[in-house]
């Protein structure tokens, strides 16, 4: 995997929590939502984890300067959007 | 319709089966022994009487003896003897004619008459023989030798009717004395049946008292016997189990809408302060919607661990059994903790995970391992390890937990996976759990046969074991992930 040109590295969690927000560009997933596509999980705590795995690949996708492709939703879940096509 | 007899005379009380059961016995062993003692008596009464009857014979014999050596006119000269009227007394030559015959000698049917001359003739000593009014008698015949003449025969009879009585009497005594005694016995029989079975009355009627709201009354019959005894202790050891298994129903019913009312509650508050305060702005707004959205998530965590433990409770957990990986499921597990508890500072450290496997249902048992492994970490202070362990041990998959956390007191160690049961320390941190965590955790794993075992020091830490019966089939060979 890589981003413009840069390869990126990823576990198969984060891989897997990446394809299904570019499979579902532009539409709000809650985070439970997407904790049950990522890793089926069904508890309480689940939010956390998206949070903390979004954060991963944020980290890892983002690049420096450009906003953020995974936008939080405050109080719902998150958006990716491609910001270029947005811009364009 | 043939069986269907014996089932409509059956009586339908154990008291009447039990009565009937002892007259039966009663009246079988009274007719035994009535038929022995008749049989004995009559072959007593007989044997007396033909040796009386012997007796007389030999008795005439002698009496007659000087006479009976005449030769000459032997019927006239018996004849002159008035003595000899009152004596049943027949005397024949060797061939059946009869020479002399008393009065006293009763007259005989033709078929009676005949056995007598054959009795002459073969000199059987003892007949039983009939005369003209059927009634029966004992004939006794005796051969007298008689020097330079032909032996002539001498017959004598006794009538067997006073035996014939004798015996009658003695039958309709024992009769009239047997019915005595089975209707004595059917009383007996019916008061012992009733004194017996007294108890399981009492017991009938105390256990229609006990209500489903009162299953702390237990049956107090005691004294009856062993076996009923042991009948009133199973009943109350059922009622036992029964009140325990509804004290835990209700309490659990009063937990849980506790713990449901507290965020509701919560929310309310929230929402009424919203409505009455004219001032509010946008943020302010924004701010009691997040708080609802954590309220609403705790309570919809609640409502999840409520059903599953419902549906445990149903014996629907797992209903298809697949393979499991059991080290995957472990590492995957503690990777989902980890990310779960960021950023706090607690290390899970994997130190050894062979790839065993269970059958059973993953997403539960996921579900069970997380919540062990989450409670380690959260239980945890700042900059400590909990060490995970995953290896088979004879028949058993092991997954050990082990924190360096604040803990668990011998007292609240039997308690931890009781439903909403919180330890003072856990509830005084109040990490927003459910209180439902380990309670899920073993119900899980009891659902697939398996078992939690748990050990604590005080600020030393605590140790889960989850032992899980390994797949019969091999597992296959493990492919890596991530």
């Amino acid at each position: 995997m890589s981003r413009e040109g840069r390869p990126i590295p990823v576990t198969a969690k984060e891989y897997a929590l990446l394809e299904y927000f570019m499979r579902r560009a532009g539409s709000v997933l809650t985070r439970t939502m997407i904790a049950e596509h990522v890793w089926d999980l069904t508890f309480d705590r689940a939010s956390n984890v998206v949070d903390v795995y979004v954060k991963h690949l944020r980290d890892k996708i983002d690049v420096a300067g450009s906003p953020t492709l995974i936008q939080a939703v405050r109080g719902v879940g998150y958006v990716f959007r491609d910001t270029r096509r947005a811009d364009a | 319709m043939f069986s269907a007899i014996p089932a409509a005379l059956t009586p339908r009380t154990i008291r009447a089966q039990l009565t009937l059961w002892y007259l039966a016995m009663t009246a079988g062993a009274l007719a035994v022994f009535a038929v022995f003692v008749f049989v004995a008596r009559a072959r007593a009464l007989d044997r007396e009487t033909d040796a009386e009857l012997e007796i007389t014979a030999q008795h005439l014999i002698g009496t007659l003896q000087p006479k009976l050596l005449e030769t000459l006119d032997l019927g006239y000269t018996l004849a002159q003897d008035r003595d000899l009227a009152d004596q049943p007394l027949v005397v024949r030559e060797r061939q059946g004619a009869t020479i002399f015959r008393s009065l006293a000698f009763p007259s005989l049917s033709e078929p009676a008459e005949a056995v007598a001359v054959d009795a002459a003739r073969t000199g059987r000593e003892l007949e039983t023989i009939n005369d003209r009014q059927g009634n029966q008698y004992r004939l006794a015949t005796a051969v007298v030798r008689r020097t330079g003449a032909a032996p002539i025969v001498v017959q004598t009879s006794a009538p067997l009717a006073p035996v014939r009585s004798t015996l009658r009497q003695l039958a309709v005594a024992m009769l009239l004395w047997s019915s005595i005694v089975l209707g004595a016995a059917s009383y007996g029989g019916r008061f012992i049946a009733r004194r017996a079975l007294r108890p399981v009355g009492d017991i009938v009627a105390r256990a229609r008292a006990i209500e489903a709201s009162q299953l702390g009354d237990r049956l107090d019959v005691r004294g009856g016997s062993e076996e009923l005894d042991r009948l009133v202790e199973t009943l109350n050891g059922l009622l036992d189990r029964l009140a325990t298994s509804m004290e835990g129903a209700r309490r659990f019913a009063a937990d849980a809408s506790h713990e449901l009312q507290t965020p509701i509650a919560a929310m309310r508050a929230a929402l009424d302060s919203c409505l009455t305060n004219e001032r509010v702005g946008i943020e302010d707004y924004r701010a009691v919607i997040d708080d609802l959205v954590v309220d609403l998530e705790r309570l919809s965590a609640l409502v999840r661990d409520l059903r599953l433990l419902a549906l445990a409770d149903a014996g629907h957990l797992v209903d298809h059994a697949e393979p499991i990986d059991l080290g995957a499921l472990v590492l995957e597990c503690c990777e989902v903790v980890r990310a779960a508890t960021e950023p706090k500072a607690v290390a899970i450290t994997v130190d050894r995970v062979e790839h065993v496997m269970v059958r059973g249902n993953p997403l539960h048992l996921r579900r069970a391992l997380f919540n062990l492994a989450h409670n380690a970490v959260r239980y945890s202070p700042e900059g400590s390890n909990v060490h995970v362990t995953v290896q088979p041990v004879e028949r058993d998959a092991i997954v050990d937990i082990t924190d360096q956390g604040c803990g668990i007191a011998p007292e609240d160690l039997p308690h931890v996976f009781e439903r909403f049961y919180r330890t003072d320390k856990a509830r005084a941190r109040d990490t927003g759990g459910t209180g439902l965590g380990l309670a899920i955790a073993s119900q899980i794993v009891r659902s697939h046969g398996g078992h939690i075992g748990v050990t604590s020091a005080v600020d030393e830490g605590s140790s889960f074991a989850v032992f899980l019966p390994l797949a019969t089939t091999a597992a296959p060979p493990f492919e890596a992930r991530d």
